[in-house]
């Protein structure tokens, strides 16, 4: 898992381990410390309380032998009061050592104590009662020497024997407190020695991980400068090229620029001759409405021509139907001329002026038999011509018809010719406007291709810094190699 | 000369002799002419003497008759006489057209009368002696002579031989043949 570690988390590690290995060591020479200066402070305060209550006890009694003594010399009841209060403080101190003492022997020391104030307490008593009974001074003084006296000194002996014990139990415990300090200091100086070993060993461990991995990574560091160095000549051929292109491009943008120009001045050239186009379109249309106009009321007066040849029509027709009675007329009256002409001749002499009147009668209706076929005739022609002039008027008509939906066809085409001549002219002048935009946006981009022709060299100049400085580093990454690494084991 | 004044001048011309007909006396020295009648049978001309037919009708109903003879169109109703009409085309060897418009009357026996039926009467015509000829080829028996009408030769039918000839038929009660002479 460590194998994944930084430089600085295995570092960091080990400061760390070292630390908590301080740490620990600081916390157990703490704690056997403070278990120390406890067990030196438990005996002297228990040794030195027993002391001082011996001690006491000694004062307490030599005060009691010194107020009964008083007493037996002048019976003041002062004394007896002070031999009463020393009785009580004795029986407080007793207490006091009785749960002070956790040995066997201090227990039977005190029992011994407490059964010879006992005595004393009771000669005591004793000799307070002989005083009181007007005994005399010999008799009280050898009293006082043979009785109370031996009680007092056995008294004395037995808080004696108690403060030995004291003074034994405190160098007991002076020598425990010794001990247990020992004991510490060889743990503390043990987790010290644990501390350096593991220091030591951490020490190595990171030394060589650190010095595989740094070494590792000076490696990738000098191929990684080799290849900055291969790309940096790279770059530097690249940049070189880059430059040569910028060039050409700058060469480009600048004709660009100019036919750009040239583009915006023939749009503004389009977008006059658009808007005089548009005038022209809008003539056009009014011009064309004008003549749609007229081509109407050529068609209106196309339909009355049309009306008053058919009525011409209707009229040669009638005209045919009374010549058609008149040749029928002529003819019956030829029939009539002819029968009247055989009948003549039947009558013989007599009628031979009657065939004469028949004769002229039938000549006349020959005649206007003939001219009736001849009007039939000029009638037919009539007909005919009236017949071929409907239908010329008709064909008028309908090429009038046509020619009306063609010029409503060309009017709305004018009209839609007009429109998108202004549409024309409204894409000629924004062709113009967007030519101008596209003219100062190339001249912006001759400036950036200025900028970056610039920061091509600058990037060339910054090449040859870069190869420079790989160079550098591959040296400076031979020398690290070196420094964790010496020749021998580099095999340099 | 424009149509108008062409047509004024025959007006003219007309009246100018309508008027002379009145105010010429009446010519006796008539040189010797024959009045005829121009008909076409089947589209072909033929001259009719007007001396030989008692009349001319148009437009005559003819009421059809069961009869051996083809040439029998039917009867008709002709100045309250009853008479039979006869195809003049049939009798002359063209189709029988069963709704001719023209009719001529002829005398049939001592008292009798026909009609011979065809298409198209043209006009009268009075012929000059010296326009009369001969049949130029021999043909039917009933055309012997051909008369000159506006430039043109056009047989002259002989009346009486077409009657004579009808009036043969019926006697036979069958129909006579083209090619029979007759």
């Amino acid at each position: 898992m460590t194998g994944n570690w930084t430089v600085g988390q295995k570092i960091g590690a080990g400061f760390a381990a070292i630390v908590a290995l301080a740490i620990v060591s600081g916390v157990v020479a703490s704690v056997a410390l403070t278990r120390v200066v406890d067990a030196k402070d438990d005996v002297i305060r228990r040794t030195s309380e027993l002391l001082v209550n011996a001690e006491t006890l000694r004062a307490t009694i030599d005060r009691s032998i010194s107020a009964v003594r008083g007493y037996l010399l002048a019976p003041d009841e002062r004394f007896l009061s002070v031999i009463s209060a020393t009785g009580a403080e004795f029986a407080e101190l007793i207490t006091r050592v009785r749960g002070a003492i956790r040995s066997e022997e201090g227990r039977h020391l005190v029992a011994a104590v407490e059964e010879a104030q006992a005595r004393y307490a009771a000669t005591t008593g004793q000799m307070i009662d002989l005083r009181r009974s007007d005994a005399g001074e010999e008799v009280i003084a050898r009293a006082f020497e043979d009785r109370l006296a031996p009680q007092a000194e056995v008294l004395r002996a037995s808080i004696d024997a108690f403060k030995e014990y004291a003074r034994v139990v405190l160098e007991e415990g002076r020598a425990q407190a010794s001990t247990m300090a020992s004991l510490a200091t060889g743990l503390v100086a043990g987790i010290a020695a644990l501390a350096v070993v593991f220091a030591a060993a951490l020490a190595v461990a990171l030394t060589r991980g650190l010095t595989a991995q740094i070494g590792t990574i000076v490696s990738q560091v000098r191929s990684s400068s080799a290849e900055l160095q291969t790309a940096a000549n790279q770059q530097a051929t690249g940049a070189r090229e880059q430059a040569t292109a910028m060039s050409e491009i700058t060469t480009t943008i600048t004709e660009l620029l100019a036919t750009s120009r040239q583009i915006a001045g023939s749009a503004q050239r389009v977008a006059h001759i658009a808007v005089d186009v548009a005038n022209a379109a809008s003539s056009g249309e009014g011009t064309v409405g004008k003549a749609h106009e007229s081509i109407a009321a050529i068609r209106q007066q196309m339909d009355q021509l049309v009306g008053y040849m058919l009525d011409l029509g209707n009229k040669s027709q009638q005209i045919g139907a009374v010549v058609d009675i008149v040749s029928e007329l002529a003819e019956q009256t030829n029939i009539l001329a002819i029968n009247a002409t055989i009948e003549a001749a039947g009558a013989g002499e007599a009628g031979t002026r009657f065939a004469v009147v028949a004769d002229e009668i039938r000549k006349l209706a020959d005649r206007v038999g003939g001219s009736a076929k001849e009007i039939r005739g000029l009638i037919e022609d009539i007909r005919s011509a009236v017949n071929t002039s409907i239908m010329a008027t008709e064909s008028g008509s309908k090429a009038v018809d046509s020619g009306l939906r063609h010029f409503s066809d060309v009017a709305a085409a004018f009209k839609q010719i007009a429109e998108q001549v202004r549409t024309t002219a409204d894409a000629a002048r924004e062709i113009e406007l967007s030519t101008q935009q596209q003219a100062t946006a190339v001249e912006q981009v001759n400036v950036a291709i200025a900028s970056v022709a610039q920061a091509t060299r600058e990037t060339e100049a910054s090449t040859a810094q870069t190869h420079q400085t790989a160079s550098e580093l591959a040296s400076l990454s031979q020398v690290l190699m070196r420094l964790i690494r010496p020749p021998a084991a580099t095999g340099a | 000369m424009s149509r108008a004044a062409e047509i004024s001048d025959r007006a003219a011309e007309l009246r100018r002799s309508f008027d002379m007909s009145f105010t010429a006396p009446a010519r006796r020295d008539v040189p010797a002419a024959e009045d005829m009648l121009v008909i076409h049978v089947a589209e072909v001309p033929y001259a009719i003497r007007l001396a030989c037919v008692l009349g001319l009708h148009a437009d005559c109903a003819i009421t059809p008759l069961p009869t051996p003879v083809p040439e029998l169109l039917g009867i008709a109703a002709l100045r309250g006489a009853i008479v039979p009409v006869y195809s003049l085309g049939g009798l002359l060897g063209h189709a029988v057209l069963r709704t001719p418009r023209w009719f001529v009357t002829t005398r049939a026996g001592r008292d009798g009368l026909l009609a011979l039926a065809f298409e198209c009467f043209v006009r009268q015509a009075r012929i000059a002696a010296e326009q009369i000829c001969p049949a130029p080829a021999p043909g039917l028996p009933c055309v012997r002579a051909a008369v000159r009408v506006d430039d043109r030769l056009v047989p002259l039918l002989d009346i009486p031989a077409l009657v004579a000839d009808i009036e043969r038929r019926v006697r036979a009660g069958t129909p006579q043949t083209r090619s029979s002479g007759t």
